[in-house]
């Protein structure tokens, strides 16, 4: 009896011991976890072009683009999404440090419960706000003044874009990582606006300015977004999933020396940057523009093609201007590009014969931005004799089609397929 | 001329010379023919080709529209060529069929209508893709039985074109025909080849014995297309009577 006492009093520990494990086990939360879907961003402004999802463009942010990030959410429990960019975002200092000048927050929620799928919830965030951090909050020096005699920003990190009405242009600031956020302005007579890069507030209704990138680099610009879970006291919970994106808000400067010559129907366009070398690398082509625009633009202002003996046409392009050198302009004005970053010519096309049009060039790059029209060049299309014409006119008959034949005109070359194939089938029976 | 000829004689002879002379030694046996040495088999040549090539469109028509467009200047041909060596002719060469391609392009600036005396900006061009089946009989008898490294050969066939001519970059029309065709008619040509494997016997062994190219020679050709459609008025004649250079390769 007593060694059946010791043997209940070793086994009850054991099976108290086992339940309380059980129960452990059974109430441990699953572990938090945060990751991006396979397809991370869509975009609200449909995308036509070549362009990547990572890619962002001056288009994209005047036109107030939705990135729309698919994420992947595990034992969320009752923590908050949040959404940060700039640089090193999980770490907690970079998110909380005044004016530390490094992370912007832009989305904050709890997942909705009721909503359908909780555990995968779309962070939207606008193009702008995920741009403002940088071009607005100090992530970039320089300024949009249009005065102040040699303005020098001079005051840490990424002295910020102000806005300067007074005075000549400045110099802008230099770049400065680390320190606090310029707030000062040295040397200009007009002074530099800053603005302090508003640390843990939620970056949200960024206007256009946000698309104003004053660092005059033609460069793509790196820029990071930190998706993270976090409890009531902005504790990480889990890690953190980056999504990694790119900008370019300057297009590539336009090219200059641009001479229009004359073509039936069309202009050639020759063009060319100094050294032969566009200061903008990442330059892939170029676009036209033609002031009337082509098609019905000529049609429509009372013009019809010239005939063919009416004589040279002088150019005259006194008049009315739809736009000016150094603008943006409208695609209707489009008249033909280039798919290359090294052709210097290329031909407006689809134009009225007799019609003096005014032609500019735009060098466009590899995130789609298209950069201001060049001077402008004024010429008249008119009709033209090619080789092709020419060959016509002299009695040459040829043309039609590669495979144009005349079985009445040219039996011979009937007679000999049909010997060839004669012989190749006396050779196979032969050899059989 | 007169000076040339002795010299080319000479010149030959030397290399012959050099050929022939062989001996033995403490190393053993020095200076032997690439004849000698085991040579795989050869079954074909390839050719890669270079050489002048202006259309002859002017002959089939009234003007000279080629000659007013694009000026009278060289314009040159790039190509490639493969023949099979079917038969092998002994104590003559080998005799197969052969299949070639060209391409050349013509460029120039269109005349304004108004003032065909001035030139307008718009490119205007004429492209030409002569393809070929011929019949070719390389006499390689002097380079294998009595080393001189010359092989004279001939080519007799039938070439067909395709033409395209454009203007400012598009496909031209003019009269409602669309500007591109093709041609065709007969394709001969005579030349000869210098074998190159005499200037270096042992490498041209190790390129028999370890990629299998047996012969290698540079060559210059007069040839002759009349791709005209047979006299045909509906064709363009792009054929040319003109020479050409290149580098071929027995395999």
């Amino acid at each position: 009896m007593s060694s059946l006492r010791r043997v209940f009093a070793f086994l009850a520990p054991m099976v108290v011991l086992s339940a309380v494990g059980s129960a452990t086990a059974q109430s441990l939360p699953t572990a938090t976890t945060i990751t991006l879907a396979p397809t991370p961003v869509t975009h609200s402004i449909m995308r036509t072009g070549f362009r990547l999802n990572t890619q962002i463009n001056y288009a994209d942010c005047m036109g107030d683009d939705i990135l729309k990030f698919s994420v992947v959410l595990t034992g969320r429990q009752s923590f908050i999404l949040q959404a940060w960019a700039g640089s090193n975002c999980d770490q907690p200092a970079n998110r909380t440090t005044v004016n530390s000048n490094l992370c912007w927050k832009l989305y904050e929620a709890i997942p909705d419960s009721s909503s359908t799928n909780p555990n995968n919830p779309i962070v939207e965030i606008h193009v702008r706000d995920l741009l403002a951090g940088k071009t607005l909050y100090g992530a970039q020096t320089g300024s949009t003044d249009t005065g102040g005699t040699g303005g020098t920003s001079a005051g840490g990190s990424g002295g910020t874009a102000g806005t300067d009405t007074g005075g000549t242009a400045g110099t802008g600031g230099t770049l400065d990582a680390g320190g606090s956020a310029g707030t000062t302005s040295a040397g200009g007579t007009g002074g530099t606006t800053t603005t302090t890069l508003p640390t843990g507030t939620l970056i949200h209704g960024s206007g256009q300015e946000a698309c104003i990138d004053n660092t005059a680099v033609f460069a793509a610009t790196p820029i990071t977004v930190y998706f993270m879970l976090v409890d009531g006291n902005a504790q990480l919970q889990g890690s953190a999933v980056k999504w990694e994106g790119k900008y370019k808000l300057i297009a590539p400067p336009p090219p200059e020396n641009v001479t229009a010559k004359i073509g039936d129907g069309l202009l050639p366009i020759h063009f060319n940057y100094p050294n032969n070398q566009s200061p903008d690398m990442t330059v892939n082509g170029y676009r036209l523009y033609c002031d009337p625009p082509p098609g019905g633009g000529a049609a429509d202002a009372g013009v019809s093609p010239v005939p063919t003996d009416a004589g040279p046409v002088i150019p005259n392009c006194d008049g009315d201007t739809q736009f000016m050198d150094g603008d943006r302009v409208d695609e209707k004005f489009t008249c033909g590009s280039a798919n290359s970053s090294t052709t210097t010519e290329a031909n407006a096309t689809g134009l009225v014969n007799g019609v003096s049009y005014r032609v500019g060039v735009a060098a466009t790059d590899n995130f789609e931005n298209v950069g201001k029209v060049s001077l402008l060049s004024c010429q008249v299309p008119q009709p033209v004799d090619g080789f092709f014409k020419a060959y016509r006119e002299a009695g040459g008959k040829g043309g039609g089609g590669f495979c144009s034949f005349s079985t009445r005109r040219e039996p011979l070359p009937l007679f000999m397929l049909l010997g060839l194939a004669s012989c190749l089938v006396v050779r196979r029976r032969r050899a059989a | 001329m007169r000076r040339f000829v002795p010299i080319l004689t000479l010149a030959l002879v030397g290399i012959c010379r050099v050929a022939a002379a062989q001996g033995v030694d403490e190393f053993g046996a020095y200076g032997s023919t690439p004849r000698e040495h085991r040579e795989s088999p050869q079954y074909a040549a390839a050719e890669i080709r270079f050489g002048r090539y202006i259309p002859a469109v002017d002959s089939s028509v009234s003007g000279t529209p080629f000659k007013d467009t694009f000026g009278d200047s060289s314009r040159y041909m790039v190509g490639l060529e493969g023949d099979w060596q079917l038969v092998r002719i002994p104590h003559l060469g080998t005799l197969g069929p052969g299949l070639g391609w060209g391409y050349t392009r013509a460029t120039g600036y269109a005349h304004l209508t108004a003032n065909p005396s001035q030139l307008s900006g718009e490119q205007t061009a004429l492209s030409v893709m002569p393809f070929y089946l011929v019949g070719v009989l390389r006499a390689d008898v002097l380079a294998r039985d009595f080393h001189i490294p010359l092989v004279p050969y001939a080519k007799l066939g039938f070439g067909y074109a395709l033409w395209w001519a454009s203007d400012g970059g598009q496909t031209s029309r003019a009269d409602g025909a669309v500007g591109h065709g093709s041609s065709y008619g007969p394709q001969y040509a005579l030349g000869g080849m210098f074998l190159l494997d005499e200037l270096d016997p042992q490498t041209a062994r190790d390129a028999d014995n370890s990629i299998g190219i047996n012969n290698s020679y540079i060559f210059g050709e007069w040839y002759r297309s009349e791709l005209d459609g047979f006299g045909s008025k509906t064709r363009m004649n792009v054929g040319a009577n003109t020479w050409v250079l290149g580098l071929a390769i027995e395999f």
